[in-house]
């Protein structure tokens, strides 16, 4: 992410979340925050309970987000009396910016949107009557590859509940539509033919499918380490442990507390957990999505292509 | 919000194993190239288990802080315990706070050690009950350990602690991995590896000829390379810039050559008594009585009073000490504050002032306000806050900073690049502090150093030793404190001095002396030299290994 993107993310992040916006350069934005906004960013549980008990009017914090600290505004000097406006550097890897990250991940997990219906269509709806809505599930994996190091990706995945087609890239095919929260009128759903747990099964299917044929080189090597991790430690303590026998023939004791048996237990755990591949997979959100018309083939692919 | 949260997902995602991410999100500052390649080495070669062997001043810390950055952006390190000196906690801290964004926390309350995930923690706090057996039932993604030599002993409370710590990742810091035994080497290794180099009775055998002399050396080497990492200053990938020295020589003034030779004959009568007596409590004060004398009057009036307020009623040493307070009265001027004054005018940028007494940096302080030179004070008994606040005022608002402390941690200066003796420590080691606080990684220009000495005094004669004898000032000596604790393994190094100066009965006896302990000096380094032969050569049979892979 670029400085240019993460203003972009915090803007569109800003606007979705109802915040005003007071002041705006490429550089900083000064924002009224909303309400939703000023309670998962700001960090006042206790005000945000006053608030709710007593029914007083929240008093939100108007705040500066700073893109580019050297071309944004510089702050009053600090003195009596001077306007205290909080400050926030929002860079790639900044706590903020994987703050809203977080908000974000927790706001947007699961949708239901129905396709606007655009305006030329309307006279052919006049005449066929209500218009039929398909609906397609979406949901976004993150597919984590684990071993003493980390790889993952993002698998957007869509399955039309009518036809059991499945589709990949469904972000990209979304976002070529309009999208409303609200049924719009002279619309309804078709009663999709399979059922929502029906059709994630069909989903995972397919991604197993997918990683049994994807390209393991990564954990064979994690693996071969593991080996010869583990071959190690089995040799030195299988020394240490013939050095014991002999030392017990000698006057000197081991100390019971660390003997060396306890001591490979754990070292052979701390290697499993370390080196052991394996893949993680998790559902990042999901989402209904109602369009009108063949999904698969819509605007997006054809612009593509 | 639901394609933000895809966007969000996006840009965390880790797009191949080998890559590091940290770099492209630390904001507000660089690592150096030789921290990058380690924390490089670290992550994709060793497997997050390593010493990190760095000599001092390298940034061990921050290459700690990228290894663990990374793995917190993998995800795959949640749970992270650093322990370090108490006296580092705070420090740590900030570092990880601030430069590297980690959300680090000291240790304070109990509920601690579960309740937050990145925890520093000082490593005696933490081996003791009940704190002991909390740790020690966590799994831990990854353990880093500063001044990790006090692991060297693996029959110590602090070796068995560490060891038995679960523990995924694991960073050992310290910048003596041998300091006077090979197996301390072996032990460490163990904590992070056990097994790299066998069992300890055939590590014995294989690898060691001798407690110091190690045998197999090539091989050992291979081994030592896989599991630790040592940059040294030497080293052609890290560089520094240079530094030009400058030795001022002054005449005192009448008033002060007075005082001088009064204070030292002094001393030498006090020193003799002392010495056919056979009493060695007293000789502390003279000596630092005869060290003062360099500096300003001030420091030696207070010491006489202190002496004065000592010596028993009838003696007739208060009334040479009286005589002298007598000759510091008439000591109007300082020709070295003078000199001072007019060095830094020339030089007009920030400068460092350094002397080892209070009262001449009351007086300096004084001195330099009445001259309209802004100045701030820096000082070992200053509490954290206030050692910041002073660096940050010498930063950005004061031309001069006038500090009696050098050593201990945390200042780093390097925005300046001028440093004035006012009077010069006896002890090499703190010569190379002062002088490493603004001559360190970082410091982009060179670095001018100023000595003032006074001509015909015993400063003069230090001076000749530590600059011309041992050549500290021009180079960066490796292993400084090794072979300093060689030299003094009979006595120390300031005591010797001292007696040199006190019983040499010319100017030539005392020179042939000091000749003598120069000689002394560079055959210790050069036997610490080939000991540490042995440990950096591992790193370069590493980085060679290194390139043939790549």
């Amino acid at each position: 992410m670029n400085a240019e993107q993460v203003r972009s993310f915090v803007m569109r992040y800003l606007e979705a979340s109802g915040c005003r916006i007071l002041d705006e350069s490429p550089a900083h934005a000064t924002v009224k925050l909303s309400p939703e906004a000023d309670k998962a960013l700001t960090n006042r549980p206790y005000y945000w309970g006053f608030v709710e008990r007593t029914g007083a009017e929240p008093e939100t914090v108007t705040m500066m987000f700073v893109f580019d600290p050297d071309r944004a505004p510089p702050p009053p000097l600090p003195g009596p009396g001077a306007p205290r406006m909080p400050r926030e550097t929002v860079a790639f890897g900044s706590r903020m910016l994987s703050r809203l990250f977080d908000v974000v991940r927790q706001c947007g997990r699961f949708v239901q949107l129905y396709e606007e219906i655009p305006a030329r269509r309307e006279t052919r709806v006049r005449r066929d009557g209500p218009q039929p809505l398909g609906t397609v599930a979406v949901v976004n994996y993150k597919i984590e590859y684990v071993c003493d190091m980390k790889r993952n990706e993002l698998v957007s995945l869509a399955i039309d509940l009518n036809s059991g087609r499945i589709l990949e890239n469904a972000m990209a095919r979304l976002a070529g539509r309009r999208w409303t929260p609200k049924l719009p009128p002279d619309a309804y759903v078709a009663a999709p033919r399979l059922s929502l747990a029906r059709a994630l099964d069909e989903l995972e299917m397919w991604l197993e499918t997918r990683l049994k044929q994807s390209d393991c080189r990564w954990a064979a090597e994690a693996y071969a380490r593991w080996l010869d991790e583990t071959a190690r430690v089995d040799a030195y303590y299988a020394e240490l442990a013939d050095d014991a026998v002999n030392r017990k023939r000698g006057e000197e004791q081991q100390t019971p507390e660390d003997d060396a048996s306890e001591q490979y237990e754990r070292r052979k755990a701390e290697i499993d957990r370390q080196y052991k591949p394996r893949i993680d997979v998790r559902a990042v959100n999901a989402g209904l999505f109602h369009p009108a018309g063949d999904f698969g083939t819509g605007r997006s692919e054809r612009g593509e292509s | 919000m639901f394609r933000l949260a895809v966007e969000a997902e996006t840009a965390s995602l880790v797009p191949s194993f080998d890559t590091m991410l940290c770099l492209s999100r630390l904001s507000g500052f660089s690592p150096m190239p030789h921290q990058i390649e380690t924390a490089r080495k670290v992550l994709f070669e060793m497997r997050g288990r390593a010493v990190l062997a760095d000599e001092v001043g390298l940034g061990k810390t921050i290459e700690a802080g990228l290894v663990l950055k990374e793995y917190l952006i993998r995800g795959l390190v949640r749970k992270a315990l650093i322990l370090v000196p108490a006296s580092l906690v705070l420090q740590w801290v900030r570092e990880l706070n601030q430069k590297f964004d980690i959300p680090a926390v000291a240790h304070k309350k109990e509920y601690m050690w579960t309740g937050c995930d990145i925890l520093v923690a000082s490593l005696d706090t933490a081996k003791r009950a009940p704190h002991r057996d909390i740790v020690l039932g966590i799994d831990y993604d990854m353990l880093i350990v500063d001044e990790a030599h006090k692991l060297k002993n693996d029959r110590s409370a602090n070796y068995r602690f560490v060891n038995r710590i679960r523990k995924k990742y694991c960073l050992l810091l310290t910048a003596t991995p041998v300091q006077n035994d090979l197996s301390e080497l072996y032990n460490l290794i163990t904590v992070v590896k056990p097994g790299q180099l066998g069992a300890q009775d055939r590590f014995r055998e294989t690898f060691m000829l001798d407690r110091r002399v190690p045998k197999n050396e090539e091989r050992l080497r291979g081994e030592i390379a896989k599991v630790m990492i040592r940059n040294r200053r030497g080293d052609g990938d890290i560089e520094f810039t240079r530094r030009i020295v400058r030795n001022v020589r002054l005449e005192l003034s009448v008033d002060e050559r007075r005082l001088y030779d009064g204070v030292t004959d002094f001393v030498r009568n006090r020193y003799r008594e002392a010495k056919s007596s056979g009493s060695s409590g007293s000789m502390l004060p003279l000596l630092v009585l005869q060290r003062e004398v360099c500096s300003s009057r001030d420091a030696v009036f207070l010491t006489l009073v202190r002496m004065f307020a000592k010596t028993p009623q009838d003696s007739p040493v208060r009334q040479d000490i009286l005589s002298l307070v007598e000759l510091i009265r008439l000591v109007q001027a300082n020709t070295k504050a003078e000199k001072t004054a007019e060095l830094l005018r020339e030089c007009g940028d920030k400068a460092v002032v350094f002397t080892e007494y209070r009262a001449t940096q009351e007086y300096l302080l004084q001195f330099l306000k009445e001259r309209g030179i802004a100045a701030v004070p820096y000082r070992g008994g200053m509490n954290r806050g206030k050692k910041d606040w002073m660096t940050d005022l010498f930063r950005n608002r004061a031309q001069v900073m006038v500090a009696t402390e050098a050593g201990g941690e945390g200042i780093n200066l390097q925005f300046c690049n001028h440093i004035i003796n006012f009077d010069l420590p006896w002890n090499p080691m703190r010569v190379e502090q002062r002088i490493g606080r603004v001559h360190r990684v970082g410091q982009t220009r060179d670095v001018y150093i100023f000595n003032l000495t006074t001509a015909g005094t015993i400063e003069e004669h230090i001076l000749t030793l530590l600059h011309e004898k041992i050549n500290l000032f021009e180079r960066v000596i490796g292993g400084l404190d090794a072979i300093l604790e060689r030299l003094e393994s009979k006595t120390p190094w300031e005591a010797n001095l001292f007696r040199l100066a006190m019983e040499a009965e010319s100017d030539d006896e005392l020179r042939a002396g000091l000749d003598r302990l120069g000689k002394a000096f560079r055959d210790a380094e050069r036997l610490v030299k080939s000991e540490r032969a042995l440990s950096t050569g591992g790193v370069r049979l590493a980085a060679r290994s290194g390139e043939n892979q790549s």
